[in-house]
């Protein structure tokens, strides 16, 4: 296969699944500029992956599997970090806008994201594989866990996004 | 969980609204991932290797008459071309390694090993290279000054210099190599410590 006929296909799966890579950069990036960074990466490393790909797994898992572990291993030089927000501070922020607005599907999506992103690298990783549809044996697979360690983990970043999101009330 | 769901789709379905933007090219060099600047600066490392090893090839054509320095510059130009020979053994062998591709523990255990492998053959080859290029120096010197190595005799004061080069300056710069290796890729390898470890837990 030459090289361009092979771009090609490859622009043509990628394409096809670029939501997945823009989800995962929105997850990992705190600005314009690390977005860019990381969805280039990103695409680089599906491309050095692409040969070995051999449709034993779906093509959304496959750049889903890329896209994360890049992310995981992601780091701009010399850039600094932005800090997180504490799981405290965003229940405060949710609750306060809460008070002067309803729920809305708006303020319920943006506490969500804030919230995911104030976890940590891996379980970011959990929790967007499986809100995704993913299930637990799938993503144990993955991340190269056991099933067991994977439900714990899930359940407990689960309790604390209803905690966060304050769900029960 | 069912009304985060739902928010999670509607974000799932913003993202596919907001970006029209078809991919019609690619970058195909990696920026942002500490292995792959490591192995770029490996590779470079490499080709000083090479450099200097034309040096001395160089350096040998003034001294074809001379076999004590021809000795002395052939054990040093062994000595690179063992590095230049073993270094490349494992550059290529890093890049041979599988892509993102493997599950995650398997990825950051590897990626965590050959980021400390990179950092420690930095760190040997600049406490072996800086001393020997040290000695290099200073007996070449004296080759020329006394042709051969029985009747070279070190004056007290070039030997005073070697001694106190080698005790002060050797330390500081294998000191800097380490101080500047913890300072530059601190931040990463906590980062991939704390992925791995939270991946054990």
């Amino acid at each position: 296969m030459s090289k361009i006929v092979r771009e090609e296909g490859f622009l043509s799966v990628i394409n096809q699944h670029r939501r997945i890579i823009h989800k995962i950069v929105v997850l990992y990036t705190d600005n314009d500029c690390d977005k860019e960074d990381l969805f280039q990466e990103i695409i680089f490393q599906c491309w050095r992956s692409y040969p070995s790909f051999r449709n034993e797994s779906k093509v959304s898992t496959w750049i889903y599997k890329v896209s994360l572990n890049t992310a995981l291993v992601f780091r701009k030089k010399n850039r600094k970090k932005a800090t997180p927000q504490t799981e405290e501070a965003i229940s405060q922020q949710y609750a306060d806008q809460l008070s002067v607005a309803p729920v809305n599907e708006n303020l319920l999506q943006s506490a969500l994201i804030t919230a995911i992103k104030s976890f940590g690298k891996t379980d970011r990783m959990i929790i967007t594989l499986h809100l995704d549809g993913y299930g637990n044996t799938e993503i144990a697979h993955m991340m190269g866990i056991s099933v067991g360690n994977t439900a714990v983990k899930l359940h407990r970043i689960k309790e604390q996004l209803k905690s966060i999101l304050k769900e029960d009330k | 969980m069912d009304h985060l769901l739902e928010s999670w789709n509607t974000f799932d379905k913003g993202l596919e609204k907001e970006e029209n933007r078809r991919i019609e090219n690619f970058s195909k060099e990696s920026t942002g991932l500490l292995l792959e600047r490591l192995k770029r600066t490996f590779k470079m490392g490499l080709y000083w290797n090479a450099f200097f090893m034309s040096c001395l090839i160089v350096l040998s054509l003034f001294h074809l008459g001379d076999p004590q320095i021809l000795l002395l510059i052939g054990s040093f130009f062994l000595l690179l071309a063992l590095n230049l020979l073993y270094s490349s053994m494992y550059y290529f062998k890093m890049k041979k390694e599988p892509v993102l591709t493997d599950n995650t523990r398997t990825l950051l255990l590897r990626y965590y090993k050959r980021v400390i492998g990179i950092l420690r053959f930095e760190r040997i080859w600049s406490l072996f290279a800086i001393p020997l290029g040290l000695l290099l120096a200073v007996l070449y010197s004296q080759l020329r000054i006394y042709v051969s190595f029985n009747e070279m005799v070190f004056e007290p004061k070039i030997l005073l210099t070697t001694g106190i080069l080698l005790v002060t300056l050797v330390p500081l710069v294998i000191i800097w190599v380490v101080w500047s290796q913890k300072t530059g890729y601190k931040k990463d390898l906590t980062e991939l410590q704390d992925s791995i470890r939270s991946l054990e837990e």
